[in-house]
């Protein structure tokens, strides 16, 4: 954001010029406004009207742009026509420090957010159409590559920008204002980055209440945003992967730990002879456990380092596929320092688990133990279940389960763990749904397919609602308005609804004319709760509230209230152009055609759905994500049955090879033995989704609260449920199947071997 | 019978199909059934499959080694049943019947719910025998069967074992054991993999215990 040049607080201006911004420097607690021009236009990508104005900008050398190719990789200077500009204190290449450069972009072409890739499907060479006039004042760019957008770049913001050349600039400011203010589509803006002074005791909100109260910014404001809430926009997508990944990691850790610990005492129980011989030869138990300490210590090691090496690689995989969501080339430079405290910190942990795994080498007793060898398995069990002839194999697996629960521990947890997990994301992605309708409610103020916004009295709504009609029956209509307010002082965005029932109520009641409601955000940051009362304030005029309820819209991060048509007439004007129609049609599969017809044939008319052209990307990133756990976990899934049946085939070859003699084949002993495998896995996976129903919906709830989304609730389904349940178990079971191929090779000769003796 | 390292043992495990035969052949009649009628067939164990040997292991031959090779998360009881559970050609009622009569003849009533380390040698080489004849198999082969026994254990093995015989059961036995060898009604003595002498003896009822 630095880099970017976002202040403490960014305005977005329309229609003045940087005499604004001198106006705001002259406010005490304002450190420097620095004034970046730009165009406001309307634009079709690839037959795709865009639902919202994108903003046009020029590299005027203040802000090092960093553009990149598709694939995310940043672009040499001289590259696809791009010509370097330098900055002072920067090197004569362009390049500063940070590895930052600016550079000057070749007429006729633009670079863009690689967030449109998924919105729009934009590849290189397509163009775009920016709508600046009506009467021939379509200009069309060629897309030359792409450029990090840290806060519109990202698909959870509609309004996108572009890069484009000075003298593309300089022809679209010309037809802006050779067309008549009627025909104009286009409109020259600015955004105003304002640096709050160190000294300044003010909160970011009073800061900002103070340049709206000091100045006229109010007056020609579109919108403006904290740089706290740029970064909450901006760190949405990032931070819900961050987390995701951070916490499969943690998972991944201890599945390790699991795995590692199986595969020590296997080696352990297997040396426990030779172990006994070195201690009856006199070497101490102390001198054994070091060999293994330093054996596992060392692959341990060797593993980490391993992984190191590809860390970056697979840093830069990541980064490069979520570049399309979050629109931000993340730097996958390892931060050393941490990588180091990090690496030293797992190397630790798992220090600590060898010395606490290997202790039982010092409880060896020399003879007892050789004694020991030469008897069999033991079982202290008391139940047994039954061995029948009509389900022989399954009874074989139940048996051997129950004879050898502890050897199984392990697997239990391993399923269990990953099967929270999966059954978390799975959740997730159910939540989120197949075109991001999780997403959508959640940000929307009320359910809708279609909502058409006319600006004028010449929009024929009648007409509008025929068409709308002629594609799919209106099965509820509604009108819905937003407007700034303040409630206790703290600027908020009121939503207001004609009918409130088609608000999303968390808890409490609708509102009425004497009522708002308020979002777990609002609630938080004003200390509020149902039945305070509040004071709202808007145009001058303000009126108590009772707060009636709490209710769902992460809008500007959940920074909005709900109110009644009859509450906002108290302090709002009402009778403008501010409402927005909002349609329920009985087949909402023809939105889309509808909100095509009408952008292509009505003038001064809004139109959108309950989407935004980013949300497919967010679909495909959560997409991408499952995939990528689900590949995870049946890596982790492969190297833990590898370990565990090798522990297990090892203990229990003189008993298959007995099995052998009696005539069961190979073929049912492995069933037999795989089935061990599924029947642990599905009981662990059975309790790890049981603690994902009772527990994810809340935990994610939580997380979800903190960007404004105040309701995470999923019931049955096949992503959170019946994927995992079904996927763990039948992967264990598939790899046992595999690994157990070793029984093959478990010859009755074994047994006469052991005669031989 | 013959000394260690004559050979009597590779004889058995080739017989018996555990082992390979390096050069030969090897042939055993056996009788197919489809349930109604039955029929002779020659199979030659050296070139078999492992399926076929699989198969004959289920339902002809059967083992008890040296060691007694019980399946340690099965009773004795069950390790009994198992045998006949695998077969599969007898009902869980007869396998029932069966193992509930072995276990009476071979004096397993106390120790048959028992897992096999918690067992001692007699009675666990006990149950394998008894493992062994309850699918009542064609033929019993047995590898030095009291080995690994005490005095006391060995005999009543070797009088469990004559018993089965004289019942009709045929039984290979490999021994270095004299005594245990006499049990038989052929003996073959084996020198450096060849039969070097061969003694036919009447039935052993005076054996019995």
């Amino acid at each position: 954001m630095e880099r970017l040049g976002f202040g403490s607080l960014t305005i977005w201006v329309s229609g003045v010029g940087e005499g604004l911004a001198e106006e705001i420097e002259t406010i005490p607690d304002v450190e420097q406004v620095t004034y970046q021009p730009l165009i406001f236009s309307g634009y079709e990508v690839n037959g795709s009207y865009s639902d919202n104005e994108g903003q046009l900008l020029y590299p005027d050398g203040s802000v090092p742009y960093r553009l990149t190719d598709e694939s995310g990789n940043v672009l040499p200077v001289h590259e696809q026509g791009i010509s370097e500009v330098y900055i002072s204190g920067q090197s004569a290449s362009g390049r500063s420090d940070s590895g930052d450069y600016t550079s000057e972009i070749a007429q006729g072409t633009v670079y863009i957010s690689p967030a449109m890739k998924s919105a729009f499907d934009v590849e290189i060479g397509d163009s775009i159409q920016f709508e600046l006039s009506r009467k021939d004042g379509i200009y069309s760019l060629t897309v030359a590559g792409f450029f990090a957008d840290g806060f519109m770049g990202s698909s959870m913001i509609d309004m996108k920008s572009f890069l484009i050349s000075r003298e593309d600039y300089a022809d679209m400011q010309e037809i802006i204002y050779a067309a008549a203010d009627v025909d104009a589509l286009g409109r020259e803006g600015a955004m105003l980055h304002v640096f709050q002074s160190q000294e300044s005791p003010l909160s970011v909100l009073d800061f900002h209440r103070a340049i709206q109260e000091g100045t006229d910014v109010s007056l020609f404001t579109e919108f403006s945003y904290r740089q706290e809430s740029v970064l909450d926009y901006m760190l949405l997508l990032q931070n819900i992967l961050s987390g995701f990944l951070i916490a499969f990691s943690f998972v991944l850790f201890v599945v390790c730990l699991i795995v590692t610990g199986h595969s020590l005492s296997a080696v352990v129980e297997q040396d426990k002879k030779d172990m006994a011989v070195l201690k009856t030869l006199g070497m101490p138990g102390g001198e054994i456990r070091n060999v293994y300490f330093l054996f596992y210590g060392g692959v341990i090691l060797a593993g980490m380092l391993f992984g190191l090496c590809f860390a970056e690689w697979i840093a830069g995989f990541l980064a490069k596929g979520l570049v399309i969501s979050t629109g931000m080339l993340v730097s996958v430079k390892l931060p050393l320092v941490l990588c180091f405290l990090l690496f030293v910190a797992l190397l630790l942990l798992s220090a600590v688990f060898l010395i606490l795994r290997t202790g039982k080498i010092l409880a060896v007793a020399p003879m007892e133990t050789i004694r020991k060898t030469a008897g069999g398995r033991t079982s202290s069990s008391a139940v047994r279940p039954a061995i029948r002839q009509r389900f022989l194999e399954w009874d074989i697996a139940l048996r051997e389960l129950n004879f050898g629960k502890k050897n199984y521990v392990a697997l239990f947890l391993i399923a269990a763990f990953l099967a929270v997990f999966l059954a978390v994301i799975g959740r997730m992605g159910t939540w989120l749904g197949p075109k991001g309708e999780g997403l959508m409610n959640a940000f929307s103020v009320a359910d809708h397919d279609l909502g058409v916004q006319p600006f004028n009295r010449d929009v024929p709504m009648d007409e509008i609602e025929r068409v709308i009609e002629w594609y799919s029956p209106i099965r509820e209509r509604y009108e819905l308005a937003m407007g700034s307010v303040t409630v206790n002082e703290q600027k908020y965005e009121a939503n207001v609804l004609n009918d409130t029932e088609w608000f999303h109520i968390l808890r409490g009641r609708v509102c009425d004319g004497n009522s708002i409601l308020i979002t777990d955000t609002v609630a938080n940051e004003l200390q509020l709760s149902i039945g305070d009362t509040v004071k709202v304030a808007a145009n001058g005029r303000s009126c108590d509230y009772q707060v009636s309820g709490i209710y769902q819209c992460a809008n500007g991060m959940g920074s909005n209230i709900g109110m009644s048509m009859e509450g906002y007439s108290k302090i709002g004007d009402i009778t403008g152009y501010i409402w927005c129609y909002h349609y329920i049609l009985e087949n909402g599969n023809m939105r889309d055609f509808a909100m095509r017809y009408l952008q292509e044939h009505y003038r001064g008319i809004d139109v959108h759905t309950n989407s935004w052209s980013g949300l497919s990307g967010i679909v495909l990133l959560m997409h991408i994500l499952i995939l990528v756990l689900y590949l995870i976990a049946s890596v982790f899934i492969l190297v833990s049955v590898a370990l565990i049946s090798g522990k297990l085939l090892q203990a229990e070859t003189g008993d298959m090879a007995v099995y052998k003699s009696m005539g069961l084949s190979t073929g049912r002993l492995r069933r037999s033995f795989s089935l061990r495998f599924l029947v642990v896995a599905s009981a662990g996976t059975a309790v790890g989704i049981l603690l994902s129903v009772l527990s994810a919906d809340r935990m994610i709830g939580k997380v979800f609260r903190s960007f404004g989304i105040g309701d995470f609730h999923v019931g049955f389904s096949v992503m959170g449920t019946f994927l995992p349940l079904v996927v763990i178990p039948v992967l264990f079971f598939l790899f046992a199947w595999a690994f157990s191929v070793r029984l093959k090779q478990v010859s009755i000769v074994t047994l006469i071997t052991e005669n031989q003796d | 019978m013959g000394s260690s390292g004559s050979g009597k043992s590779t004889l058995l495990y080739v017989i018996s199909g555990m082992d390979r035969l390096s050069g030969g052949q090897l042939f055993y009649q056996r009788k197919q059934s489809d349930g109604e009628t039955s029929s002779d067939e020659m199979l030659d164990i050296a070139h078999a499959s492992e399926k076929e040997l699989t198969r004959l292991r289920a339902e002809d031959f059967r083992f008890v080694f040296q060691r007694t090779h019980l399946v340690s998360s099965l009773t004795l009881e069950e390790n009994i049943r198992m045998a006949g559970l695998i077969c599969g050609s007898m009902s869980e009622k007869e396998i029932r019947e069966r193992t509930d009569a072995l276990i009476r003849q071979m004096r397993l009533e106390k120790a048959k719910d028992r897992f096999p380390a918690q067992v001692s040698g007699g009675e666990a080489q006990r149950a394998a025998v008894a493992r062994a004849v309850v699918t009542k198999p064609r033929i019993l082969f047995a590898d030095e069967p009291t080995g690994a026994l005490k005095k006391a254990n060995t005999e009543e093995v070797l009088d469990l074992l004559t018993a089965l015989y004289t019942q009709g059961q045929s039984i290979l036995l490999v021994t270095h054991d004299r005594e245990a060898a006499l049990r038989g009604n052929r003996i073959l003595y084996l020198e450096d993999g060849a039969i070097v002498g061969e003694l036919e003896l009447s039935p052993c009822a005076c054996f019995l215990p």
